[in-house]
């Protein structure tokens, strides 16, 4: 019985020191990237509305694996974020729309996240 | 002629398995029919319990000697060789077991584990680290009531592991602990995984008050790639490097998330969380249920494990809640309770349940999210309680 008491007090305080001290250096890192991402959030906001001309840095990512595996031009997908972009802003006719290039942003959310929106919107439906 | 016939057929009879099985046999087969019925019909874990239940009937098939218990006493296996395999007629299941045995199995699974995870949400709030913590006491509470009715202490730190939800760490346990137990805890840990939604609800109701279940919680920050990334590098060397036991489970649960994460090995990181898991899981599935044979299932110390493994489960959950409980009352109302009975791992059906609980009192929260941070953190959790009753018990 002695065991078994002393074997939950160590087990509990093992298993509670190991997840704290992981606690702890995750929010240490988290702290450094979150003041990171500040600061690049900063810049792009500059750039947005000069015209109606978006100007995205180019994704060597994209553009290799498009010409080499899938065999889709860069052009096709300009044309068809163009469209989307235009479909989105209401097919006027007076916008000077021109996508310049693209880049792939990685997903932020956590795909527990877009997967909770997607059911809670469909529970709903 | 008429009666050499019938002779002949009443031998043949008498040679078969119908007249040659006990009835302790013929139970198990019906066990192993009432578990393929509720892996089919009322789909209890049915990517584990299939193959665990039709491992069951292939080890009680009278004269079949699909299984040989008999090659894996201690004396036997200290002189083990190839040579001595091929001699004693090891058999395809004998083969499959040394996975178990050798505790190959259960660490692939975690890997498979580790790549399908996102560990975002626990990134993103590492405050629910400490309810994955919480919720393994079901695991050392399940302990002191297996040492109080007689078990030995390695049988009970097999038995309490039932308490972490996990079955891929209660099967390492255990193979380490305990093997003459493996069938009787693999289906125990199975079955009530299987049965959270019913478990869980009633103590989160009787442990919370229907104000703090309402509780809305805030929207968790975006992860970057590149924490998601040093996450699982991080883990492995600080559990690892704290306790060296939980370093196959754990290691392999973040080499599967680091394939994930990276973005650089996609194939890898596909087969492990398609083909290679799925293959280990036929192979630990089977293998174990073979376990189960009729004379060391039919014992009172399965009924035993039966009612522990539901001790353990009831407070895991009560466990988490209650420390969910002084995060709420320590963070002015910002965290929902009920976000800590998903820390009994049990991956995302746990989590769901929190959802689910949620959603009864305030139709409009949401707390899937949240509770994914302390469910995944119930995996590192109970790979932890893993090493450290591998560590003391062993």
């Amino acid at each position: 019985m002695n065991l078994a008491i002393n074997m939950t007090f160590v087990g509990m305080t093992v298993v509670f020191m190991a997840l704290i001290v992981l606690a702890l250096v995750i929010s240490l890192f988290s702290i450094f990237f979150r003041t990171n991402k500040e600061q690049k959030t900063n810049t792009p906001n500059s750039n947005v509305n000069e015209a109606s001309i978006l100007e995205v840095e180019k994704d060597n990512q994209i553009n290799t694996a498009s010409e080499s595996e899938d065999n889709i031009s860069q052009g096709e997908l300009l044309a068809v974020i163009t469209a989307a972009v235009n479909a989105c802003l209401g097919h006027r006719t007076n916008n000077k729309l021109v996508v310049k290039s693209f880049t792939r942003v990685s997903q932020s959310a956590p795909v527990w996240n877009t997967t909770g929106r997607s059911e809670y919107i469909s529970g709903k439906l | 002629m008429f009666t050499e016939f019938i002779n002949t057929i009443y031998e043949l009879f008498l040679s078969s398995g119908f007249a040659k099985g006990d009835w302790k046999q013929f139970l198990m087969l019906t066990v192993a029919c009432l578990l393929i019925y509720l892996a089919v019909v009322k789909k209890y874990e049915p990517l584990l319990l299939l193959p665990i239940a039709f491992g069951v009937l292939l080890a009680n098939l009278p004269l079949a000697g699909i299984k040989h218990p008999e090659f894996w006493t201690k004396d036997y296996l200290s002189t083990l060789t190839i040579g001595k395999m091929i001699h004693d007629g090891w058999g395809l299941i004998d083969y499959l077991y040394l996975g178990v045995k050798l505790g190959i199995y259960p660490p692939l699974i975690f890997l498979g584990i580790g790549a399908m995870t996102d560990f975002g949400p626990l990134i993103a709030n590492p405050k629910s680290l400490l309810l994955g913590a919480a919720a393994q006491l079901g695991i050392f509470m399940t302990f002191i009531g297996a040492i109080l009715l007689g078990y030995s202490p390695a049988e009970a730190g097999s038995i309490g592991i039932i308490g972490g939800a996990d079955g891929p760490t209660a099967i390492f346990v255990t193979s380490k602990l305990a093997p003459e137990l493996l069938g009787p805890i693999a289906i125990a840990a199975y079955s009530y995984m299987a049965l959270v939604p019913l478990i869980q609800p009633p103590i989160m109701k009787a442990l919370t008050t229907k104000k703090e279940r309402e509780v809305v919680m805030k929207q968790l920050r975006p992860v970057s790639k590149t924490e998601k990334i040093i996450f699982p590098v991080l883990v492995t060397l600080l559990v690892s490097l704290f306790l060296p036991d939980a370093a196959p489970l754990v290691g392999m649960l973040m080499l599967g998330n680091l394939f994930r994460e990276s973005g650089v090995v996609e194939r890898i990181s596909n087969t492990a969380q398609n083909e290679l898991i799925n293959i280990v899981t036929i192979f630990l599935g089977v293998s174990v249920g073979a376990t189960a044979s009729a004379e060391s299932f039919l014992d009172l110390k399965t009924l035993g494990i039966i009612v522990l493994g539901l001790i353990a489960f009831s407070f895991g959950t009560a466990g988490g809640v209650l420390f969910g409980k002084i995060m709420y009352w320590t963070s002015g109302g910002k965290v929902n309770p009920l976000i800590g009975s998903a820390g009994v791992s049990a991956v995302p059906m746990a989590a769901r349940v929190s959802q689910k609980v949620g959603q009864e009192a305030n139709p409009g929260n949401f707390l899937l999210m949240h509770a994914m941070g302390p469910n995944v953190a119930g995996v590192i959790g109970s790979a932890v309680a893993a090493g450290v009753l591998l560590s003391i018990l062993k």
